[in-house]
């Protein structure tokens, strides 16, 4: 028998050699698999930049100022994207970990003796690749909005690339080594930013600075040297530290960030905002509200809507921050399609931000079967709250719109008011859309991935009513048509989009039974 | 025997499973009735089909065969009137994330339209081990406390019928005397309780009868001997 202390404990290296060979002998996959695999990744990346580039020159082309009452130039655009990015990268490094381990590999490979640091070396190499790709592509993206070709692209790259890499591992090096409470200053620092890139946008419309013009290459190289040593600095810093992350951090991020890649993967945005609330949530509140004004149950239940939204720093700066889009798009004087893209867009996902209730609903039906409330009802409660939001929102947006196009705001209120429903009707669709059934034979396509039967049409339950059933505003922003000849069909609209977002399939209908009750007992 | 009005849960040659016939059913046919001021305890080995019945007696999930009445109609969860008059409580985590676990219970009972609630959560805060925890969001809490939580909710607002899936999980020793206490209070205040559980001395206390799930027959019989058939489990 061999002790304990004749045992020569394995590396993390080696254990993770170990599990790679026991996961290729049973994996069964081909050379001609393996290469079906890289040429699908491949072939769907060069496809997915195609379009992002194309959908840049687009851009390029239609925004750049053509007279004089464009103010707002594609390369601040680039800017206010850049600082979206970085202010996004931070906040999202500092919610997902970034270095853990999830799932099987938590539960299997940390109670070993193993070290940690060989255990998490791939997470650390997997984060410094992602990183610099992201930030590459977007610097690309913001060169490409400055007018850049060439090799003005080439450095765009580098810079992103090298921002990305530094922004990631700064946030991983203060989550290293330590209890992992620096995750709420870095998310509220990467919050900050995404905020004040439309406030950059506003403040450029409105003071009117002229355009940026591409730094000289020698900065620019200078900059990429300077973030690439910063970064080199960081990867070793954190590289050599890794080992003091304690078993519970590593738990904790490895099964948010196997929960955001879940959500990615199925597409599903729900469940991607309920991962990325998880790590910026306090542990209490100073005291309790009484509801003292709630009354019953429709009271209860919008008043746990509206909290929901408002106790969540992230939906409310999903609110202002959309709310600032239109608004902005407006100032910069661009064609009238962007500014409809821009409210439509935008009022969705402000939307989408106050229907969080509605959302955590359809994950655990028991809080729609909490109140005494039939079920027919407790979806067209729920739309009360997003629906209040959006009537103030739209009422802003399109007031400040018809203000600055010179039309009667007077008539314009009343339409963008009766419209503002519309949004929170597919915002509440959306929320109790069903998820796509990935038990079934997945669907190949041209395009990349196999994937399941019914993927799109999930994805598109919800922005589908809004689209159809605002068709009146639409008309009334690219045509400027009569708002009052519109408000009566806008109300018939808005009216079947209620219907529509807020309907409840009865599991015994003769539907239901066809599907065999897969629409379940849902609210 | 029960007058029709008291009678709150009748099951009559009922199929559970989760299939869509009958074969895939995961028990017997289970015949049973609970009056007001009766508690059955739900008793069997792992994946006998408690939970399912239950499941199915909550209207969460459609019988492959026969019928359960709750409230003297079939079992229709969507119904205002079950939603007012039943609470349920099941082996589910699901909180509002911004509420914390006191304004979770105010909430629950104010919107089940009562008033002057304060003292009834603090009671229920307190004797359900909360009250250290009760400004802290669901987030922060143990699993076990999060239990508490969901079976405190199920106390702060009117009911006639509790359906209570193992609410002896996660919780230590003391927490699952007060609760036993609690749903005796319940039986004997005229309301009904159907419990699935592991655990003898819960059958024991609070059940006036239990329904003994096997592979081969579902039985009605005493708590006593269920509580034994637990124990040579």
């Amino acid at each position: 028998m061999t002790s304990l202390a004749d045992a020569t404990p394995i590396t993390g290296r080696e254990l993770r050699k170990l599990t790679r060979q026991a996961t290729e002998a049973h994996g069964g996959g081909a050379v001609g698999e393996l290469f079906e695999e890289v040429y699908t990744f491949v072939f769907s990346l060069l496809v997915a930049a195609a379009m992002a580039f194309g959908a840049t020159q687009l851009l390029n082309t239609k925004l750049r100022p053509a007279d004089a009452e464009a103010v707002l130039d594609p390369a601040w655009l680039g800017i206010a994207i850049a600082v979206v990015a970085v202010g996004s990268a931070v906040s999202l490094a500092a919610r997902l970990g970034p270095i853990g381990l999830g799932g099987g590999e938590a539960a299997w490979l940390l109670p070993t003796p193993a070290d940690r640091r060989g255990l998490l070396h791939p997470r650390l190499r997997i984060v410094t690749i992602v990183s610099a790709a992201v930030g590459a592509g977007i610097g690309v993206l913001a060169a490409a909005l400055a007018g850049a070709s060439g090799s003005g692209l080439g450095l765009g790259a580098g810079v992103g690339a090298t921002l990305g890499l530094a922004t990631v591992l700064a946030v991983a090096r203060t989550q290293v080594g330590r209890s992992g409470r620096a995750a709420h200053p870095a998310v509220a620092l990467g919050e900050g930013l995404v905020v004040l890139a439309p406030l950059l946008a506003l403040a450029v419309v409105l003071l009117r600075p002229p355009a940026p013009s591409a730094p000289p290459s020698v900065v620019a190289l200078a900059l990429v040297a300077v973030l690439l040593v910063t970064s080199v600095l960081l990867l070793i810093s954190t590289e050599r530290h890794l080992d003091g992350i304690s078993g519970a951090q590593i738990r904790a991020r490895g099964a948010v960030t196997a929960y955001a890649a879940g959500a990615v993967t199925s597409l599903d945005t729900r469940e991607l905002g309920r991962a990325l609330s998880i790590t910026s949530q306090p542990d209490s509140r100073r005291r309790s509200r009484g509801f003292g004004w709630v009354r019953g149950p429709l009271t209860a239940l919008v008043s746990g809507d509206a909290l929901v939204t408002l106790r969540s720093r992230r939906h409310v700066i999903a609110v202002v921050v959309w709310g600032l889009v239109p608004i902005v798009v407006t100032l910069a004087g661009w064609a009238s399609w962007t500014t409809l893209v821009a409210l439509l867009v935008a009022g969705y996902a402000t939307a989408l931000a106050c229907a969080e209730g509605a959302r955590r609903a359809e994950m655990a039906p028991v809080l729609d079967r909490a109140f005494p409330v039939a079920a027919e009802h407790v979806r067209r409660i729920r739309l009360i709250w997003p629906g209040f939001v959006l009537v103030i929102w739209s009422m802003v947006t399109v007031g400040v719109w018809a203000a600055l196009t010179g039309l009667d705001v007077g008539e314009w209120l009343p339409l963008a008011a009766v419209a503002a429903p519309t949004f929170a009707a597919g915002a509440i669709r959306g929320a109790y859309r069903k998820a796509a059934d990935w038990s079934k034979p997945l669907v190949a396509n041209p395009m990349g991935p196999p994937i399941p039967p019914g993927l799109f049409g999930m994805v598109a339950k919800g922005p589908d009513i809004v689209v159809i059933c605002l068709v009146p505003l639409i008309l009334g922003v690219v045509a400027v048509a009569s708002p009052v000849t519109l408000l009566p069909w806008q109300l018939a609209a808005t009216l079947l989009a209620i219907a529509i977002g807020t309907h409840v399939p009865d599991p015994k209908g003769p539907f239901a039974q066809a599907m065999g009750n897969q629409s379940g007992n849902r609210s | 025997m029960s007058d029709k009005r008291d009678l709150l849960v009748r099951a009559t040659a009922l199929l559970v499973g989760y299939g869509s016939t009958p074969e895939s059913a995961v028990c017997p046919p289970i015949k049973v009735s609970l009056g007001r001021g009766e508690a059955l305890a739900v008793v069997g080995a792992n994946g006998t089909g408690k939970s399912t019945f239950l499941r199915a007696a909550a209207g969460l999930l459609e019988p492959l065969g026969g019928h359960v009445d709750v409230l003297g109609e079939p079992v229709d969860e969507r119904s205002l009137r079950f939603r007012a008059e039943v609470a349920v409580v099941l082996d589910e985590d699901s909180y509002l994330p911004a509420l914390t676990v006191r304004e979770h219970l105010l909430l629950t009972a104010r919107g089940h339209g009562m008033t002057q609630v304060s003292d009834l959560v603090t009671e229920v805060v307190e004797e359900f081990g909360l009250a250290p925890r009760q400004q802290a969001l669901p987030t922060a809490l143990s699993s076990g406390q999060r239990r508490r939580l969901l079976l405190a909710s199920a106390f702060v607002r009117p009911r006639t019928l509790m359906l209570l899936d193992e609410p002896e999980q996660r919780l230590d020793a003391g927490m699952r005397d007060r609760l036993a206490e609690r749903l005796v209070a319940e039986r004997t205040g005229g309301g009904g309780v159907i419990l699935a559980t592991h655990d003898p001395v819960l059958v024991r206390t609070v059940a006036t009868k239990a329904l003994l799930i096997g592979e081969d027959q579902v039985r009605v019989v005493k708590p006593e001997q269920a509580a034994a058939a637990i124990e040579a489990l």
